[in-house]
């Protein structure tokens, strides 16, 4: 005989539903790319979107910091070129033996580490001109380069535009990010920014007692960027209040 | 046949193995243990009481050290993240909690949820704080995509979750006030009286989630684990002690590493005990040897790494697999133990032994009935 639906009976079969629908939704999403994938990603996104594979399958092992350097223009009209400013020191000035340290050590970090992943899907070529600079004459002074020109000779140079818009979008708000960061740390009008990826890491495991560094590194350092922003008062003080708790200028 | 009359027919057919109808099939019987145990009590009561209050410490830890740069973060002075933020596709209405635009109304919401966090620790109005604290917490963490962690992820997909559990039954003001009114009904409870099939249907099904949810962690990062060398080979847990984001004292970091044994062993331990944790909480002395290792493996990440919301995130679920009757043996064996030593403590010192009883063993409450079994 079979048992009839009564409210526990459905209950019960609606919490297992809940969970077999879960189980898939999640699986999906932490699956490799599949149009299956597509099509659930666009549900579950942006509340159950995760990844589990920070640490593997490769560990990290390289520290990459954000460094920026910047231009202005003096009384006489020169510019004038600041020295490598490293936003990552700064942002963890308070972290070390701090064990409830504040989120900014996380910022400038993990933007870079962002920004390079954008990079590495460039090909050879397009990432040649990424690390060029972004800025041509016009008449007696500069300009940046226009975005559709700009993309225009990125896609000419490998043909995949999602990429190149992802990089130039992130490129834009590097450029911005500096920018502010370098008015309030010198206080300046500033015209120009780049940066650069200050990598190092640790000797491999078999060497790991070696006095002798194993790996120099060499920095990746991106092209001059026209800093066409207009910054608020209150933003600046805000980062020179940053700089100012963690230690202050470098 | 009444709810109780369908409920007691059902545990009863599965204790006896036996159904109430000859021709009841082996997956019908199946089905009926799984709706009693879904719908018929209130699981895992302690656990989530604990859940919670290790969750608020965990929020708290991310929204205290941060306050100062709240504004440099997440607020006015963040607009440079947003061409990205704009594409992550929350509701309109999530995105204006933290306004950039205005500093009064962002202030007041970081404040607000700060204040939600104090009341889901202490478990005041929990079912109410639960699901506006979750929407407070969304509406901070889509105003950038740089500061998260997994930790905080964790927190915001199983909070979801937690909206339909009971988590506030025990070391809560709510279950306090419950008892401060003994068997008289709250406005709620004589207004909106929730069923317990209903009641306990929804915890347990979040209860289920969450458990999967933290399973799905495990395996998932084991498997990834599995697939690097250095993680084969052992060294893995050197490389992240090396880095410099992640060192909160960094001479004990250089310490740590420099003891083999102990690096080839935790990263060993982190790979297999992850990939193994489902098969493992089958028996329960696998189930605990995994839940101590693991503890011990999100103490240390948290201790050496700084990542304490991923850590407290972690320990609290995994604590959902201990049993109300495990915590209940527990108390009962610290209580015990506590009483004795006082009692030896006073003969030592010459003082007259407490007048009171020793608490009876757990087995003596064997049939008295689980607390668990309770509707809110």
């Amino acid at each position: 005989m079979k048992r009839p639906l009564n409210k526990p009976r459905i209950m019960g079969m609606l919490s297992a539903l809940a969970v077999v629908t879960y189980v898939f939704v999640s699986l999906v999403v932490v699956s490799p790319n599949t149009p299956v994938r597509a099509a659930v990603f666009s549900v579950a996104s942006p509340y159950y979107t995760q990844k589990w594979n920070v640490f593997a399958p490769s560990i990290m092992k390289v520290n990459t910091d954000f460094s920026f350097q910047a231009q202005w223009r003096d009384a006489n009209g020169s510019l004038v070129k600041s020295e490598w400013v490293n936003i990552t020191d700064i942002e963890q000035g308070n972290s070390l033996g701090n064990w409830a340290t504040s989120r900014i050590h996380k910022q400038s970090l993990n933007a870079m580490g962002a920004y390079q992943g954008r990079y590495n899907k460039l090909t050879a070529a397009q990432k040649k001109i990424a690390r060029d600079t972004f800025i041509e004459r016009s008449g007696n002074g500069f300009q940046p380069i226009g975005n559709s020109e700009l993309i225009q000779k990125l896609v000419d140079a490998g043909n995949n535009r999602s990429s190149v818009i992802s990089f130039l979008r992130y490129d834009y708000m590097m450029m911005r990010y500096a920018t502010i960061f370098a008015t309030a740390y010198f206080g300046e009008d500033i015209e120009r920014v780049r940066w650069k990826a200050e990598r190092t890491r640790a000797n491999d495991f078999e060497h790991r007692f070696d006095a002798e560094q194993q790996f120099k590194l060499s920095d990746l350092v991106f092209g001059w960027r026209q800093s066409n922003v207009t910054i608020d008062g209150a933003v600046v003080n805000e980062y020179a209040g940053v700089i100012e708790r963690n230690g202050g200028k470098q | 046949m009444t709810v109780k009359k369908y409920l007691a027919t059902s545990i009863n057919s599965a204790a006896q193995g036996s159904s109430t109808s000859s021709d009841s099939s082996w997956a019908s019987r199946q089905i009926d243990r799984f709706v009693a145990w879904a719908t018929g009590a209130y699981r895992a009561t302690r656990s989530f009481s604990l859940l919670r209050i290790i969750y608020a410490v965990g929020m708290l830890l991310f929204l205290i050290p941060s306050y100062g740069d709240r504004a440099y973060l997440w607020g006015f002075a963040s607009t440079w993240l947003e061409p990205e933020i704009k594409r992550r596709g929350y509701p309109f209405f999530i995105e204006k909690m933290f306004p950039k635009d205005n500093t009064f109304v962002f202030d007041l919401s970081y404040w607000s949820l700060i204040v939600l966090v104090l009341l889901f620790l202490v478990g005041y109005k929990t079912r109410f704080v639960t699901p506006v604290m979750l929407l407070f917490w969304i509406g901070l963490q889509s105003n950038s995509m740089l500061v998260t962690n997994g930790g905080d992820t964790i927190f915001r997909i199983t909070l979801s979750f937690l909206i339909f559990a009971n988590l506030s039954k025990h070391w809560s003001v709510d279950a306090w006030l419950q008892k401060r009114r003994g068997h008289r009904k709250s406005y709620t409870q004589k207004h909106f009286p929730v069923p317990l099939w209903l009641g306990a249907g929804l915890h347990n099904t979040a209860l289920m989630l969450c458990c999967y949810q933290i399973m799905l962690v495990y395996v998932n990062s084991g498997i990834f684990k599995l697939m690097g060398k250095e993680w084969l080979e052992g060294s893995a847990l050197y490389y992240s002690l090396n880095l410099d984001a992640f060192q909160v004292v960094p001479l004990l970091s250089e310490l740590a590493w420099q003891i083999t044994p102990a690096v080839l062993v935790a990263t060993w331990v982190s790979i297999y005990f992850q990939l193994l944790f489902p098969v493992l909480l089958l028996w329960k002395y696998t189930r605990y040897l995994s839940l101590v290792l693991l503890l011990g493996m999100h103490v240390g990440i948290g201790f050496f790494m700084g990542l304490w919301s991923f850590s407290l995130a972690m320990i609290a679920l995994d604590m959902l697999f201990v049993r109300d009757s495990s915590w209940e043996k527990a108390g009962n064996w610290v209580r015990r133990t506590n009483t004795k030593a006082k009692q030896i403590l006073r003969s030592e010192i010459g003082l007259p032994p407490v007048p009171r009883s020793i608490p009876p063993r757990p087995e003596q409450f064997a049939n008295a009935g689980s607390s668990s079994t309770a509707s809110e």
